[in-house]
């Protein structure tokens, strides 16, 4: 018994807005899963760096309008709805919407839930490059797929974060200013490598897992090496599958494990089974990790 | 399954009070009505040079700890929800997270989940609606909700730019800087949340949309206030029948409704097209005089206030009807227990 996730597509790249390349991953998502749409009564949208820095509503609102799920429910009777939130954690942000998810679905209160993600920003040292992504999860009550546990840990320096990304308000007049700004501490893709393997190993052994059995690693990818140190630190098999999507899309953000998970579905054919460890990384420090049963 | 509770409540408002005159008198041009006989809003908290989001979360929640049984290190998650993300000043930040800079100051442990969630002025309702589905599906035994709401820039740009006498930044004269900050846990039969049940309308989700401004350095909201209003009344008294009948409940079983604080027109005509649905509608409490529109905030403010003036008590049932950009819409029930003196 697990939360699964039903379907997951990512975007075109190319686009120079979160919102549109989110919509169309989620389009694509919805038209992909055999579902009817109108059964997804959650939508969370993980992505951090939005069109024109809006602050209200919410940008999951916006693209729930996008994707035209039950937009007006009180005009067709109540049978459905959907209730749409943006959760911010920065690249941190897939594993804990499916924490939020899981709990929704396990209690029983809708049918499918919806993870949207997508980041856009034009600054020469922007963490993030633009993919928009999109996830159906579902609970299976018949079988053992899905995610086990999620962990994240933060780092217990008050003075290290990485990197910040901020907009002054009295420079709101000008089009830089409203842009906003990101600024970087030394060492920072260091630090976070080291970081996510502490996590990461705490999470194994907290699990009871062994390195050597895991099929699979999809992480964060905040360089082209990250993922591939990542599996060699934890201890991976050498023949594991590791994602390395950097020098084919970047540092996707909040899609990059979205993406590694497309990514990974495409390879496999025909499907098969095995373990999947996700691990998201990013500022603060902080990492998240959960195990998903294919 | 089990239930979740609000274990504790900590609401902090900053000292400085600006009256609804005091921000009419510094526009160049007066609103074609009487704002404060329209909203209600006599007078309205307003940050000091020193208050941001950050800073009002922390003082909420600093003052929700000193109530709890919880020590810090024994709480498994920290949701922080305001709409308002300013920092050292007035700084608009998206990283590191609100949460985590809470998490940190105030000595959480380093494997708490902490996230952020914005959802306009929906937030704390948000936050709760996550925290009970965690609790019921066992995945953390206990969390905190924040919102540090420092929301009076946008009526300081509301000020600055307003040059007609109707204006889509009205709505931003209303509002007023406040923290709020829940603990909750598991619930008990006479202390317990009942319902969370909400939805995004999401065809009227451009009608009130708020971000940099491009006309001076500020923040600004733009509300098409009529169809806002039109829309999301319209649309309440369904909404709150649906979730009576799917959770069982009668109108006549609730002690206390608490509606979003957006004027006492809006609030009176929200009350009569459900009175006229459902019956007679018990308490409807505001503190709009005071307080004003508190965004993400709003209920927990009006709650704390009702508990302090002892007009909300322990074991009844208190209503909460949210109405927030998005359009989010649905409530919050819950029969509250020993929340101390409130504010």
């Amino acid at each position: 018994m697990g939360t699964i996730i039903r379907n997951a597509s990512i975007s075109r790249t190319g686009h120079t807005s979160s919102m549109e390349c989110t919509v169309e991953a989620g389009l694509a998502c919805i038209a992909g899963a055999g579902i009817d749409k109108n059964e997804i009564g959650l939508l969370i949208n993980i992505g951090v760096y939005r069109d024109d820095n809006i602050v209200e509503p919410s940008i999951a609102s916006l693209i729930q309008r996008g994707l035209e799920l039950n937009l007006d429910p009180v005009k067709r009777g109540m049978i459905n709805s959907t209730f749409s939130f943006d959760l911010l954690n920065g690249s941190c942000g897939f594993l804990d919407a499916v924490k939020v998810a899981d709990a929704i679905l396990q209690n029983g209160k809708i049918k499918y839930a919806m993870i949207v993600s997508g980041d856009m920003h034009r600054a020469d040292n922007a963490v993030c490059t633009t993919l928009g992504g999109a996830a159906i999860l579902s609970y299976d009550n018949t079988s053992d797929r899905g995610f086990r546990n999620i962990e994240t840990v933060s780092s217990s320096d008050v003075d290290y974060y990485g990197y910040k990304f901020e907009g002054v308000l009295s420079e709101f007049d000008t089009e830089e200013g409203r842009e906003g700004r990101f600024t970087f501490q030394d060492h920072y893709g260091a630090k976070l490598l080291s970081h996510s393997v502490a996590a990461t190993t705490t999470y194994l052994n907290d699990e009871a897992l062994v390195a050597e059995e895991i099929k699979y690693l999809i992480s964060t990818e905040v360089d082209k090496e990250f993922s591939i140190r990542l599996g060699d630190s934890i201890g991976l098999n050498p023949n594991s599958y590791i994602s390395k999507l950097y020098s084919k899309y970047g540092n996707t953000h909040t899609s990059a494990l979205i993406s590694g998970y497309v990514e990974l579905m495409d390879n496999l054919n025909p499907p098969s089974g095995g373990d999947i460890l996700f691990v998201s990384a990013g500022a603060g420090l902080a990492a998240s990790c959960g195990l998903y049963l294919i | 399954m089990i239930s979740s509770k609000i274990e504790s409540l900590g609401v902090y408002l900053p000292e400085k009070k600006v009256s609804t005159k005091e921000l009419i008198d510094q526009m160049s041009v007066a609103p074609a009505f009487d704002l404060e006989e329209l909203t209600g809003i006599k007078e309205r908290r307003w940050r000091s040079e020193s208050e941001d989001s950050h800073t009002l979360g922390l003082d909420a929640a600093t003052k929700c700890l000193a109530r709890s049984k919880y020590k810090v290190e024994d709480i498994d998650i920290i949701i922080v929800v305001s709409i308002t993300r300013f920092v050292d000043g007035l700084k608009f930040r998206l990283e590191p997270t609100l949460s985590l800079d809470l998490k940190k100051v105030l000595g959480f442990r380093t494997d708490a989940i902490n996230f952020d969630i914005t959802n306009a002025c929906a937030g704390m309702h948000t936050g709760l609606y996550i925290l009970d589905n965690l609790i019921k599906s066992g995945a953390v035994k206990n969390g905190m909700v924040v919102s540090g709401e420092c929301i009076t820039p946008i009526a300081e740009t509301a000020i600055r730019e307003i040059s007609r006498p109707i204006d889509s930044q009205f709505a931003s004269l209303t509002v007023g800087d406040s923290g709020t900050a829940i603990i909750m846990d598991e619930g008990a039969d006479d202390e317990k949340i009942e319902s969370v049940d909400l939805l995004t309308i999401a065809q009227f989700s451009d009608l009130c949309m708020a971000g940099p401004s491009k006309r001076s350095p500020g923040v600004s909201m733009r509300t098409r206030a009529m169809e806002l209003h039109a829309e999301s009344i319209g649309r309440l008294p369904i909404t709150i029948e649906n979730m009576l009948d799917k959770y069982g409940y009668s109108i006549d079983q609730v002690d206390h409704v608490i509606t979003h604080q957006t004027s006492i027109r809006a609030i009176e005509a929200g009350m009569a097209a459900c009175t006229a649905a459902l019956g007679k509608i018990p308490s409807i409490c505001n503190s709009l005089a005071q307080f004003g529109n508190t965004s993400s905030t709003s209920h927990f403010v009006v709650l704390a206030d009702y508990i302090k003036q002892n007009k909300i008590k322990p074991k009844q049932r208190v209503l909460m009807l949210v109405q927030a950009s998005g359009i989010v819409m649905g409530s919050t029930m819950m029969t509250v227990g020993n929340l101390g003196e409130g504010e």
